[in-house]
């Protein structure tokens, strides 16, 4: 007998990969809107995804 | 989140800007920051259209309505240098993140 331990949720659209150029984007925040390219030549920028606020990291 | 926020001045050292990014408001975000003590870097609202952001980066979970817990760091070119999916109810090592960042700034 199999059991299914944990199945993975459908993704629609293949996961960006290394060596992508990383697509454009501006977002409203807590401190007011950010866009991506606004640190190109000046800052490396470290996207941390997460499902929901109130979740742990 | 709170061990990125613990760790942001490392994060900075290696020129690195941290934004994260959920589906939820920026209303949301503000309430979550406080009710955690505060959180120094951006909490951007890929709110409307939903998850439209996450979903350039393949990382929208469309039948949950949520986003995948990701991280992805782009280099100062804007190329991405580091991707990995922890999945939904993973955890994230800052830790590990920062030698990442380490690594793709000596790149540069």
């Amino acid at each position: 007998m199999r059991f299914i331990l944990f199945t993975p949720l459908h993704k629609e659209t293949l996961m960006i990969k290394v060596g992508d150029v990383a697509p454009e984007f501006e977002l409203d925040s807590q401190f007011g809107p950010f866009k991506l390219s606004q640190f190109k030549g000046q800052k490396n920028v470290m996207l941390v995804f997460y499902p929901l606020d109130f979740t742990p990291n | 989140m709170p061990d990125i926020e613990k760790n942001i001045d490392a994060f900075k050292a290696e020129d690195t800007q941290v934004l994260s990014i959920s589906v939820d408001s920026k209303y949301c975000h503000e309430n979550w920051a406080v009710s955690i003590g505060g959180i120094s870097y951006p909490l951007l609202a890929d709110f409307h259209p939903k998850g439209a952001v996450a979903e350039s980066y393949g990382l929208y979970l469309s039948e949950a309505g949520i986003t995948d817990r990701a991280t992805v760091i782009v280099d100062k070119q804007g190329n991405v240098q580091f991707v990995e999916s922890v999945g939904p109810a993973g955890l994230r090592k800052a830790g590990d993140l920062l030698a990442e960042c380490k690594r793709v700034n000596a790149g540069n």
